[in-house]
């Protein structure tokens, strides 16, 4: 099963490639990187999200003419396929998932109601939670009336104190499907130490109503804690049927079009899996992973440790960092204040971007959260949009360009923009002056663009000044100057696949899968058994590693246990890169005792109180073969490029208009040096760089800004 | 150094990184310690101060903990800086209420930062111990009369010398204590310290200590220009706000709270005369206390969106005579404090601060009614089957209803006003740590306070000793179980209050478990009722009965009979109201669930224009304290109109407040409205379930105020025999 590409195929790396696709809310975006060279293709297209396969085919088309084949013979030689969605993300910041149900254990219905109290403020910086006034719990993912609680009841020891009937299963399910339930989430209390009763529920469902989707709590995530498995069920159950059918259809068509290797899917830690294997609310914030994957690809390849990945798409703006060469992991993640207990990337989001829809709240101008997506899309775009978005205010001040929009194939109408811009900000808000109010809305997108920068580095103790910033996405170097500039970031990265960074990181995945479980604490004392566990896990994850059937060049394993001093309530991942021949629970012990220290102190460490083993897990990655990176010849001239042109563009910064030289980004060779204030309009982006500014592009096709004063 | 020399972004990013540090001291405190009071409850602060002392930045969590480090750090500096004195590396605990400390189980410790020889700045962590010593393990002793009776009490001592942990001093605590684990708390505190002050080092290495002190001040300063500019938006006037304290510690006896906030530009003052003296029970607090109930009040309710800092504390000024329930003075029992006199207090300071906010414009919205007045203590104690004796400090009561606001509902079992980051532990870590079943934990029906926005709902537990060794113990410490202190807002009803109740002789958990059905709800539950006592210590919990206790809703905010129907028909739906009090107090008539919007009409009009029929008015007697705080307003030469929430107008040139529904003239606009306005007296039960009616004593009575022309509910207060009444005068219009 291992083996690279040279290896795996008959003739060689010639003519082969790696794809890699992600959907974003406005645009599907395609990338294939030729495994021989690292010749990169990129194609962007409209996302469908009546069927967002439609989108996905269209940008298929697109990226095969761009690398000159016909579609069945670009998947025909295709060696790796890897999609990254947003779906799932979208399916919850839009609230438009499934009708959810709740089974849950007799007299525990209300905890997914009380969230632990801390759903008012999860996920909420001190100083939101601070205007408490301010604070609220998040719309419910069930509602009330969903919510079915069965007479079943277990113990802490996995102990049936009351057996849960079939009969009372299927009166619950029953009155769930009587209400019109489209999917059904299960979590009974201490289901990770007896999960009989969940499992029943499942299979009562698949009698009654063999369609319906249902997430067990303890197969999505067996450890204690009632509140949060019922959460991380409760959102898969949500966002799992979109997910499911989608996938599904997928892969027939992409069977269909003659791709012969399995479809891989992004997940939120950065990893892939085939579609069979893919748990929906593991893909949730998968899209933002994959950008920080191709983000950590690209600044290892070019020695940078410290990075802040920016990625502006049309409805969301995502901030994830890369510290001294790896990217932060979160145990817990936070979505809309439901917890999840998947280990994601910490990426932090907010409802702006392109799409982002400006309105007039009584005397206030606000952007978003809500955004046009990519249906009616901003008003400039001429599909029935009538509010003004960012895009919008971006073209009526000239940092667009109305006929080279997606390299031209999008045309943009000013007309509409201003129209839009005038009746429903101008107007309230500016006495009508459409210019003033276009670049409002610019400052006020910035402005909070570059509060959550703030909030992912400085408010996390990091400065911002040591970083250098990427920006990518489809509007991100549009606004990267703006948001950089106001946290003190002196150096803007743009990546030559920016708009397709996430399509990108995808084709750079490996496949990744994890086991864990809950275990006795005396379990740590008794070797065979624990070495038992730990082998049984370590067999999961390399079956599931197989079982993708993906060809991969070596796996690497973790191992890891979750321990803590007896009774203390919270635990310290241990990790191994190996396991030893000697005592398992001395080499766990004594890698307890200085990972404790590290993190508390040598003063912190307890010398009569026992330690205690609470969880153990193997982290598996299957290594996919990546292509190497390109590197372009510099053609380095000692006088900064000569413009093409000029726009007059309004600078809200300067507030006045200034004629600024215009390049064309295609003819923009590595190797040269463009003077602020410039644009470089690239066919799926725009580069802007302000008038304190100047831009080089380097060997690997990076355009980079240099800010200065200001 | 003057400030202005530091440019705007070296100032955020310090600051920040402050702000990051003091965040970071909580959560290895957190991480580190053992106890489900402080990891499932978060009852613990943070903070970094000024060398004297002046709270800088204050981290997560319970915002009392944090304002106690000013006094604390002044103590150590008192006692301590004659030799052998504070040096490098100390660290110094301390844990008595009257040298600044809340109560005895909320242990602070702080480290002293020195840099190139210099003390450039303090850190401190707070936070409640597992136990404390004394006769009760846990810390709560009911019958305590004396602060001897009580856990142990530290003077400020070197816990830490030159880096050094003083091992001897660690033994002769856990000496005193019965709980071992409490170790990790003391360990936890040490821990936050010493990664607070390396890193508070390590700005200073980049920056210099001169320019980080620097933003330090500038912090509070600017702290306390933010509060006072707020200030300057709110009307100047005084507001005079009571808050019931019910139990003693011994027994039930309602007491009194008194405060007269007079607002005079942009200063506050705080006057504590007029309430009760001290009790002989515990449930009293020192000045300490006070203090910290007062400003974190002030931060809560004006200071929302600034750094929560000593800056405060420079516009607010503090009147208290000494020996009063919330002046305590020594040997006086203090230790139920936190959740008595001090959470009393604090939401006294908040309706206040709230009912000025109502008359100003640009305010308004910030107002609340109350959140759930008070906090319990609930501790089992007992053996469980392998032999292991463990206290549980079950915490559910955390998740409790929060206050209406001027324009939504209170959030549901959204957590306590003090604690910025409430969490409750989960029920499976609860039952896998300690001896207990819990049979459920719901929201409570009716819970919140009734009004045009209700409270948020708060919830009960039931539970039965399971896999004990035997039968346990059981204390219940708290008030708020006869007097509804969730107050409610602009006419809006005060929320549940807390209850206790056991069932004898209900069966074990295997007993229950054999009839194939635990009890989901206090309906269901089998066995003998019984309304238990409040601070009572070590009532049996028998292995055959079930314990059983809600806690505080919050409070609503104006007229029930203006709320929306459809929403009253969705609580109704969800259960979180009943049918009763959607007919009683929000007038809306259902029909399998649908509103009737005929009869609903007709029963509103019906029971407003019942609300006047007796016409009957308020004796407002001479009230000497009330007269001596007006004498400085009388002075002010009073003009133009203000509006009190959509409630009341005045106008202060025609002298006359008008009811802003109908402008029926109430009152001369010099006085409180309430004067002008039709009374109804009625038990507290009126204003729903679980309202006192457990353990009335028949001193406490709910007061609603109605305009005698239409008919609207423009008050409604909870007050006791005796008991001033909570009243207000603006100075001048806004």
């Amino acid at each position: 099963m291992t083996a690279g590409f040279a290896e795996d195929t008959d003739q060689g790396t010639e003519g082969r490639y790696v794809i890699g696709v992600d959907i974003g809310g406005t645009f599907t975006d395609a990338c294939a990187v030729a495994v021989a060279d690292g010749k990169t293709f990129t194609a962007k297209a409209r996302s469908t999200p009546e069927d967002l396969t439609r989108g996905l085919v269209e940008a298929l088309h697109l990226l095969s003419a761009e690398v000159g084949l016909r579609l069945p013979d670009l998947l025909q030689s295709t060696v790796k396929f890897a999609h990254g969605t947003t779906q799932t993300t979208n399916v919850l910041f839009t609230w438009s998932g499934a009708r959810t149900g709740l089974i849950t254990t007799r007299g525990f219905g209300d905890e997914i109601l009380i969230m632990r109290a801390r759903g008012r403020v999860a996920g909420k910086s001190l100083a939101e939670r601070r205007h408490l006034r301010a604070t609220d719990k998040p719309p419910r993912i069930v509602e009330p009336e969903l919510i079915e609680e069965v007479n079943e009841r277990v113990d802490f020891r996995g102990r049936p104190l009351v057996r849960l009937t079939e009969d009372e299963a299927r009166r619950a399910v029953g009155a769930l499907l009587d209400k019109g339930t489209e999917s059904i989430a299960v979590a009974l209390l201490w289901s990770h130490e007896n999960p009989e009763h969940e499992l029943l529920i499942a299979k009562v469902v698949s009698e009654m109503s063999p369609g319906t989707y249902v997430a067990l709590s303890h197969e999505l995530a067996p450890v204690v804690g009632e509140y949060e498995r019922a959460s991380t069920a409760a959102v898969d159950a949500y966002v799992g049927p979109t997910l499911v059918a989608y996938l599904r259809q997928l892969v027939d068509i992409l069977r269909e079009a003659s791709l012969q290797v399995p479809l891989l899917v992004l997940q939120g830690g950065g990893g892939a899996a085939t579609a069979d294997h893919t748990v929906p609310v593991n893909t949730i914030e998968s899209g933002p992973a994959a950008g920080m994957v191709a983000a950590k690809s690209v600044a290892q390849s070019t020695g940078l440790d410290n990075v802040i990945a920016t990625d502006v798409g049309g409805t969301t703006f995502k901030v994830g960092l890369i510290v001294d060469g790896e990217i932060p992991m979160a145990r817990e993640t936070i979505i809309n204040q439901y917890s999840l207990l998947m280990p994601m990337i910490d990426v932090v989001s907010i409802g702006a971007g392109g799409g982002s829809i400006a309105w007039a709240d009584d005397t206030r101008l606000r952007v978003g959260p809500q955004s046009a997506g990519s249906d009616p899309g901003p008003a400039c775009y001429g599909w029935g949009g009538k509010q003004p978005t960012v895009t919008d205010a971006d073209l009526v001040l000239g940092f667009l360009n109305a006929n080279f929009f997606l390299g031209g194939r999008q045309k943009l109408n000013r007309r509409l923009a201003e129209k839009a811009i005038r009746e429903r900000v101008a107007r309230p808000l500016f006495d009508g002056d459409v210019i003033k109010a276009a670049a409002g809305i610019r400052r006020v997108v910035d402005a909070a663009m570059a509060d959550l920068v703030r909030k992912a580095t400085i408010e996390r103790g990091h400065d911002p000044r040591a970083f250098l910033l990427y920006a990518y996405g489809g509007a991100g170097p549009l606004h990267a100057a703006d948001y950089a500039k106001d946290i003190g970031v002196g150096t803007i990265i743009v990546p030559p696949e920016a708009t397709v960074y996430s399509a990108y990181g995808a084709a750079a995945s490996d496949i990744q899968h994890s086991a864990q479980r809950s275990v006795r604490p005396e379990m740590l004392f008794e070797e065979s058994e624990l070495r038992k566990a730990l082998n049984s896990l370590e067999t999961q994850v390399r079956g599931f590693l197989d079982q993708q059937g993906v060809p991969t060049q070596e796996v690497r394993l973790t191992y890891w246990a979750d321990m803590r001093y007896e009774r203390q309530l919270h635990d310290v991942r241990v990790p191994l890169k190996m396991l030893p021949d000697d005592r398992l629970a001395d080499a766990f012990q004594s890698a307890f005792l200085s990972r404790y220290g590290t993190i508390y102190g040598a003063g912190a460490i307890l010398t009569d109180v026992n330690t205690q083993l609470l969880k153990l897990g193997v982290e598996g990655v299957g290594v996919i073969a990546k292509p190497p990176p390109r590197r372009f010849e510099l053609r380095i001239s000692d006088s900064p490029l000569v413009s093409e042109g000029t726009r007059d563009i309004f600078w809200p910064e300067a507030d006045r208009w200034i004629e600024t030289p215009i390049f064309h980004g295609p003819s923009v060779a590595p190797g040269a040096q463009i003077q602020g204030p410039a644009v470089i309009d690239h066919p799926g982006t725009t580069i802007v760089i302000p008038e304190l500014g100047a831009a080089r592009v380097d060997e690997v096709g990076n355009t980079v800004i240099t800010l200065w004063g200001g | 150094m003057p400030a202005r020399s530091i440019d705007p972004v070296t100032f955020e990013v310090i600051w920040h990184r402050l702000l990051d540090i003091t965040e970071e001291m909580g959560i290895k405190y957190m991480r580190t310690s053992g106890s489900q009071i402080l990891v499932g409850a978060y009852d613990a602060s943070t903070g970094i101060t000024l060398p004297d002392g002046q709270l800088v930045t204050m981290g997560p969590y319970i915002t009392t903990q944090a304002h106690v480090l000013r006094l604390i750090i002044q103590s150590v500096l008192r006692m301590r800086s004659r030799p052998p004195g504070i040096a490098e590396g100390d660290m110094y605990i301390c844990n008595d209420p009257y040298l600044g400390a809340t109560h005895q189980p909320d242990v602070v410790t702080v480290a002293p930062v020195h840099y190139g020889g210099n003390l450039h700045a303090w850190v401190g962590s707070s936070g409640h111990w597992l136990d404390i010593g004394g006769p009760e393990l846990g810390g709560f002793n009911m019958n305590a009369k004396t602060v001897f009776d009580e856990g142990l009490r530290m003077p400020p001592t070197k816990i830490v010398e030159g880096g050094e942990v003083r091992e001897d001093i660690v033994e002769l605590i856990m000496n005193q204590l019965r709980e071992p684990l409490a170790e990790l708390d003391l360990r936890g505190q040490i821990v936050a310290n010493k990664a607070g002050s390396d890193r508070l080092c390590g700005l200073f290495d980049q920056f210099g200590p001169v320019v980080v002190e620097e933003v330090m001040r500038k912090g509070i300063d600017d702290t306390e220009d933010r509060l006072r500019r707020r200030l300057r938006q709110l009307p100047d006037g005084v507001w005079r706000e009571v808050q019931l304290l019910d139990h003693d510690g011994h027994r039930s006896n309602v007491r009194k709270i008194v405060c007269t906030i007079t607002k005079h530009n942009d200063q506050l003052r705080m006057d504590f005369t007029g309430s009760d003296p001290q009790a002989d029970g515990f449930a009293n607090c020192a000045y300490g206390g006070l203090r910290a109930a007062v400003l974190s009040a002030v931060c809560i309710s004006l200071g929302y969106d600034m750094a929560w800092n000593d800056g405060v504390a420079r516009c607010v000024e503090i009147i208290a005579p000494e020996g009063t329930l919330v002046t305590a003075q020594y040997p006086a029992p203090v230790s139920l404090s936190t959740i008595s006199a001090i959470i009393l207090t604090l939401n006294l300071v908040v309706r206040g601060l709230s009912n000025m906010m109502l008359a100003s414009p640009e305010l308004r919205e910030e107002a609340m009614a109350g959140w759930c007045g008070t906090s319990l203590g609930v501790s089992i104690m007992g053996a469980n089957d392998r032999g292991v004796v463990s206290v549980c400090p079950e915490a559910s009561h955390f998740a409790a209803g929060c206050g209406a606001r001027t324009y939504s509902d209170g959030v549901d079992t959204g957590g306590i006003i003090i604690n910025t980051t409430a969490n409750i532990p989960s029920v499976e870590a609860t039952e896998a740590e300690y001896p207990i079943l819990y049979l459920f934990r719901r929201q409570l029906s009716d819970s919140g306070g009734a009004g045009k926005f209700r409270g948020g709902a708060s919830a009960g537990v039931a539970l039965s000793p399971y896999a004990a060794a035997g039968p346990l113990e059981c204390s219940f410490a708290g008030v708020g179980a006869e007097v509804p202190n969730g107050f409610g807002l602009a006419g809006g009803l005060p929320g549940a209050t807390a209850r206790y109740l056991r069932f004898l002789s209900a069966g074990t958990v295997e007993e229950l478990a054999a009839t194939g059905r635990f009890p989901a709800d206090v309906a269901e539950i089998p066995g003998v009722r019984q309304v238990a006592e409040i601070n009572k210590a070590h009532s049996a919990f028998p292995i055959d009965s079930i314990e059983y206790h809600n806690w505080q809703g919050g409070g609503g905010y104006g007229d029930p009979l203006e709320r929306d129907p459809a929403l009253v028909a969705s609580d109704v739906s969800a259960g979180i109201v009943t049918g009763r009090m959607a007919k009683e107090l929000h007038g809306v008539v259902l029909q399998d669930g649908s509103i009737d919007e005929r009869s609903t009409r007709q029963l509103r009009q019906r029971l407003k224009s019942q609300r006047t029929q007796s016409g009957a008015r308020l004796a407002w007697d001479d009230d000497p304290l009330w007269e001596a705080s007006m004498v400085w307003l009388r002075e002010q030469d009073a003009s133009g109109t203000a509006q009190y929430a959509d409630l009341v107008t005045f106008d202060f040139n025609a002298d006359v407040a008008t009811c802003s529904a109908c402008n029926h003239a109430l009152a001369s606009a010099r006085t409180d409205f309430r004067e002008g306005c039709v009374v109804l007296e009625t038990a507290t039960s009126e204003a729903g379930a679980v309202r006192g009616e457990d353990y009335a004593t028949g001193v406490t009575q709910l007061l609603r105020f109605f305009c005698p022309e239409c008919g609207r509910q423009l008050a409604a207060e909870v007050t006791a025999d005796g008991a001033p009444l909570s009243r207000f005068v603006l100075a001048s219009g806004v």
